[in-house]
């Protein structure tokens, strides 16, 4: 249901327009002399930032699948579950299912800021920008989220290392 | 021409209009969705050569969801999955912000 809402309201943020702040003649100038070049380094991200998704999310699901739910299974059968070792998986895997759906979002903004006419829109170019900034800040946090439930899942392995 | 022939024609008509108008709706669907995004398969981000899959020392290991625990089976556990971890690691400020800052982009 969460996940629905959150494509919805992606879709509509990719629809919406974004309000035009004032930015300096100077940076104005800027965004159109070097347009071409920009564009070119935001396409080289684009597929960069692709790379990097898939290369994370192949080893958060290692994590998930191979690691985290098969040991928290046989805690379980062994009657050494808590609630901190469900709580952290439930977690890890909600982080997992955040990172896809701001990875998409943050994309779709990525993808109109390339197709946004720099060269003559410069101011309305800056504003997608600012956007963007902001939804690739949710990814990094995602990110570093995911590391730290990951960390979080190990100092409870730990824990249990001391109890045996 | 025979009917059967104009017939014919309608037919193939038809089959291509409908192909058409299916194909559409699926690459909207796939658009929409952000599918699109999450696919390395489309022109323009397919995996690059030094992408291919090295030996990966974690491949094959899966914890097993039975048996008892001992400090030989947490050991390796912890030992593997603090290979991942390094794997992760391996990429130090993902998605970091200087990528978009004027600076990187030249404005």
């Amino acid at each position: 249901m969460k996940k629905t809402a959150a494509v919805l309201v992606s879709v509509l943020m990719s629809f919406a327009p974004v309000s035009v702040g004032a930015i300096s003649e100077s940076k104005k100038e800027a965004i159109s002399k070097n347009c071409s070049t920009t564009i070119e380094n935001l396409k080289e991200l684009q597929h960069e930032d692709s790379k990097t998704r898939v290369y994370l999310g192949k080893y958060y699901e290692v994590l998930q699948l191979r690691f985290i739910t098969p040991f928290n299974v046989r805690l379980s059968e062994n009657t050494l579950s808590n609630d901190s070792f469900v709580n952290n998986q439930n977690d890890f895997n909600k982080g997992r299912e955040n990172f896809m759906i701001d990875f998409i979002e943050y994309q779709k903004m990525l993808e109109r800021l390339i197709a946004t006419d720099c060269k003559n829109r410069p101011a309305e170019f800056y504003d997608v920008l600012v956007k963007t900034r902001e939804l690739r800040k949710i990814v990094e946090s995602d990110t570093k989220s995911i590391y730290k439930l990951a960390n979080d899942h190990l100092d409870l392995v730990k824990k249990i290392g001391e109890k045996l | 021409m025979s009917s059967g022939g104009r017939k014919l024609i309608i037919l193939g008509i038809a089959s291509a209009l409908i192909a058409l108008v299916t194909t559409g709706i699926s690459l909207a669907i796939y658009h929409n969705s952000g599918d699109i995004y999450l696919d390395r398969s489309r022109p323009g981000f397919l995996p690059d050569e030094d992408e291919k899959d090295d030996d990966d020392p974690i491949e094959e290991y899966t914890f097993d969801k039975s048996g008892e625990f001992t400090e030989e089976v947490l050991k390796e556990y912890t030992t593997k999955f603090g290979e991942v971890m390094q794997n992760i690691e391996e990429y130090e400020k993902p998605f970091g912000s200087s990528a978009l800052s004027d600076e990187a982009l030249g404005i």
